[in-house]
C-alpha cells in the first residue's frame, strides 16, 4: 500500500506520526512549500519518507485549485492508495483530490464546511445543534447589528483562519472599526483570506460555566472532543479538557483524560456525534471544540475535519492507550475501523497534560518590561511524584517579557507532562501555573 | 509602524526627504512580506548552498540595521574628519539601515503562534540585495543608495563598490563577525560567503 502525504504546518508533530504510517505503507510526501522547512523537518522527511517531493516550482500558494491539481499529479504519479493531511491550510485541497482519485477522504463538501466557519454555522443550523448568533461580516456595521441583537461582547473570526490567528473581541460598538482593522492586519503574510470581501464573520460571544460541568475547579468552559469518521460513522475517543484561558484570549493548555462525570461526557460526545453528522464528513481525523453552556447543554465553537495540532494527540495516544494516526491510517487505506470508541464509564490509568506559561502570569512582584532570567524554582521540583515531564522548553535568558494583548506566540516555558494519577497531574499542573515566578537577569 | 522606535538611527539623517523615503521603503517591505509588527523578526541568513535559511533567535532584524547603520555611519565621519574623504553621511545610514531591507520582503511570519520566525515566502531565486535594491529604486531612492544595498554582499564582489557602499559592507561583516562570536559562536560559518581564503594569492 502506498500512502502521500501533503506535509505543512499543522497537525502532530511529523516525528511521531511517519513512523506510524510507514508502518502501514510505502510513503511519499509531497510539500507544496518547501521553503517553509527548517532543518530538523529535512532531516525527518529525509529519513522518515521513501520519497520527498519538494515543490519549489514558483507557482501562487493561495490558489486552491492549482494546489489540488498538484496534489493529484503527486498521488497519481506515487500511485498512491491513500492521502493523508494534517495542515488545516491543505485540508480541502486534499479532499478535492481525494475525491477525484477515487480515494477515500472527507469529501469535498464536508471539508469545506469544516473548512469554512460560516458554512460549518449554516450546517449546524440546519442540523438543528444549538447554534450562537452569527452572520457575515463585511463591515464594522455588521458587528454594531450583531451586538446590538445579543446585548453583549461578539467575536470576530477569519472563516478560513489557522491557529485562533486574527480572532479578536469587541466589547463595545465604538470598537469595531479598529477591533475589525486590527483582525485583518494579524492575518497579513499567513496564507489564509483577510483581504477579500465576506473573509470574515461575527458571532455571538459564549459565556459557559465549567463550575456545572466538573466536579473540581480548574478547567475553563471549553472542551475538544477526538475522533475519527469511517465511511459516515463517527468514532468519538476521547475528551480533552481544557484549561482557563489567559485573558483574553490566549490558551494556556490541556488535559487528557476528561474529569467530567460520566452524565457529562455523554452530553459533550452526543453533541459532538450531531455536530460531525452535520457536517457530511466521509472519512477523516475529527477535532470538535464545544462549549459547556450554563443550562447543561453544549455549543458548538468549531469543527475541524483533521486532528488537532501539536501536542494533543500524542497526549490522547498516551492517556487512553490508542494510536489515533494508525487508526486514521487504517480507515483511508483499507475503510476499517481500528479505534476503540470512546465508553463514558471508562476512567483510564494514564494522563497527560501540555502546560503554556506566558510571561504575565509569572511575574510575582516585578513588572514589565522586564527581562527572563530563568524561575525561582525548577518546574520539576513542583510536580507530584507519579508525574514526569515528557517535554520542555523556555525561552533563552535575556527574553523581554513586555505587555502583550495576545501572548498566544510568547509563551514562556512550554510542559508536557505524563503521568499515572489523573488527580496528581491535575494538582500539579495548577501549582505549576499558581507558583511558578521568573526572575529578572542580572544585568 | 513605529520605525523611529525602532530604529532610532533614522533620526541622524539630515535630509529629511530622505528620511522619510526610508522610512516609506521600510515600511512597504514589511506590508510586502506580511509583517504587521517587523520589530519582532528575527535576524535571518540566506545560504548560497541551497539549505534552508538560518534563523538567529539571538538577535533581531531591525537590531542588526541598527548595529550596522550606526557602525558605518561612525566610520564615515571618522574618515572625513580624520582623511577628509568627504563621504556622504546620509547616504551611510540610510543604505545601512536599508542593506536587508530585502529580508522583510523574501520572508513572512512562520505560523500564528511563531509571528517572529522567518520563513521564505517563495522559493529562493532573488536574493535580498536584488530585492531590496528593487524597491528601494521603485520607491525612488537615490541610485548612490540603491548601489549599497545592490553591492553590500557577495554580489558587489565583481562591482567597483562606492566608499560608502565599502563602509557598509564592512560594517555589515565586521559586526556579523563580532555578533557571531558574541551570541552563537557555535553555528559553523559558510565558508562561501568568504573570499579571502588566507591563502597568498
Amino acid at each position: 500500500m502506498r500512502v502521500l502525504v501533503v506535509y505543512d504546518y499543522g497537525g502532530p508533530p511529523l516525528s511521531y506520526f511517519l513512523p506510524v504510517l510507514r508502518a502501514r505503507a510505502r510513503i511519499s510526501v509531497y510539500v507544496p512549500r518547501p521553503e517553509r522547512l527548517d532543518p530538523v523537518e529535512h532531516a525527518l522527511l529525509s529519513t522518515g519518507a521513501e520519497r520527498v517531493l519538494l515543490d519549489d516550482d514558483l507557482w501562487d500558494r493561495r490558489d486552491e485549485r492549482e494546489t489540488e491539481r498538484r496534489v493529484v499529479a503527486a498521488a497519481q504519479d506515487w500511485q498512491a492508495d491513500a492521502l493523508v493531511c494534517f495542515s488545516e491550510l491543505y485540508a480541502t485541497q486534499t479532499a478535492g483530490a481525494a475525491e477525484k482519485l477515487g480515494l477515500r477522504g472527507p469529501g469535498t463538501a464536508g471539508a469545506a464546511r469544516a473548512r469554512d466557519k460560516l458554512l460549518m454555522r449554516d450546517a449546524l443550523t440546519a442540523g438543528g445543534l444549538t447554534n450562537v448568533r452569527y452572520r457575515p461580516l463585511r463591515s464594522e456595521e455588521d458587528i454594531v447589528a450583531l451586538m446590538s441583537e445579543v446585548g453583549g461582547p461578539v467575536l470576530i473570526k477569519p472563516r478560513r483562519g489557522m491557529s485562533a490567528a486574527g480572532i479578536q473581541r469587541v466589547d463595545r460598538a465604538d470598537q469595531a472599526r479598529q477591533v475589525f482593522a486590527s483582525a485583518r492586519e494579524s492575518l497579513a503574510g499567513f496564507d489564509v483570506p483577510a483581504d477579500t470581501e465576506g473573509a470574515f464573520l461575527v458571532e455571538e460571544l459564549l459565556r459557559g460555566d465549567p463550575d456545572l460541568w466538573y466536579p473540581v475547579p480548574g478547567f475553563s468552559d471549553q472542551v475538544c472532543v477526538e475522533g475519527l469518521v469511517v465511511a459516515g460513522e463517527y468514532v468519538p475517543v476521547a475528551i480533552t479538557d481544557v484549561t482557563p484561558k489567559v485573558p483574553p484570549l490566549t490558551q494556556s493548555g490541556h488535559i487528557s483524560p476528561t474529569s467530567m462525570d460520566v452524565d457529562a461526557r455523554r452530553r459533550v460526545i452526543d453533541t459532538a456525534g450531531r455536530a460531525v453528522a452535520a457536517l457530511g464528513l466521509d472519512t477523516c481525523g475529527t477535532h470538535v471544540e464545544l462549549k459547556l453552556m450554563p443550562d447543561g447543554s453544549c455549543a458548538v465553537v468549531e469543527i475541524a475535519a483533521r486532528y488537532a495540532g501539536r501536542t494533543i494527540i500524542p497526549e490522547t495516544d498516551f492517556a487512553h492507550g490508542c494510536d489515533l494516526v494508525g487508526a486514521l491510517a487504517d480507515a483511508l487505506l483499507h475503510g476499517t475501523c481500528s479505534a476503540r470508541r470512546f465508553d463514558p464509564g471508562s476512567e483510564p490509568s494514564r494522563a497527560a497534560a501540555t502546560v503554556h506559561l506566558y510571561g504575565s502570569e509569572c511575574l510575582g512582584p516585578h513588572r514589565t518590561p522586564v527581562r527572563f532570567g530563568g524561575f525561582a524554582v525548577h518546574p520539576a521540583e513542583l510536580l507530584d511524584r507519579t508525574v514526569r515531564i515528557a517535554g520542555y522548553a523556555e525561552r533563552e535568558r535575556g527574553w523581554v517579557v513586555e505587555d502583550r494583548v495576545h501572548e498566544q506566540p510568547y509563551w514562556l516555558a512550554q510542559l508536557h507532562l505524563q503521568g499515572t494519577s489523573l488527580v496528581e497531574l491535575r494538582d500539579s499542573v495548577r501549582r505549576v501555573r499558581r507558583e511558578l515566578q521568573l526572575v529578572p537577569e542580572e544585568e | 509602524m513605529k520605525w523611529a522606535e525602532w530604529l532610532p538611527e533614522l533620526a541622524r539623517i539630515g535630509d529629511d526627504g530622505l528620511r522619510d523615503r526610508t522610512v516609506d521603503v521600510l515600511t512597504e517591505a514589511a506590508r510586502r512580506g506580511g509583517w504587521a509588527d517587523p520589530s519582532i523578526m528575527w535576524y535571518v541568513e540566506e545560504t548560497a548552498s541551497g539549505a534552508p535559511p538560518a534563523v538567529r533567535t539571538e538577535v533581531k532584524l531591525v537590531d542588526h540595521l541598527r548595529l550596522v547603520a550606526a557602525a558605518a555611519a561612525d566610520m564615515a565621519e571618522q574618515c572625513n574628519r580624520v582623511v577628509g574623504s568627504r563621504t556622504v553621511v546620509d547616504h551611510v545610514l540610510v543604505g545601512g539601515l536599508l542593506h536587508d531591507v530585502g529580508l522583510f520582503e523574501l520572508f513572512g511570519p512562520k505560523s500564528p503562534t511563531e509571528p517572529a520566525v522567518p520563513v521564505l515566502r517563495q522559493p529562493l531565486l532573488l536574493r535580498h540585495p536584488y530585492t531590496g535594491a528593487r524597491l528601494a529604486e521603485e520607491m525612488g531612492l537615490p541610485t548612490e543608495v540603491v548601489h549599497i544595498i545592490a553591492t553590500h554582499s557577495v554580489e558587489g564582489e565583481h562591482t567597483k563598490r562606492s566608499k560608502e557602499s565599502a563602509l557598509v559592507h564592512w560594517a555589515d561583516w565586521a559586526t556579523y563577525d563580532v555578533m557571531r562570536a558574541a551570541l552563537f559562536p557555535h553555528v559553523p560559518q559558510e565558508r562561501a560567503f568568504y573570499y579571502y581564503t588566507g591563502v597568498a594569492s
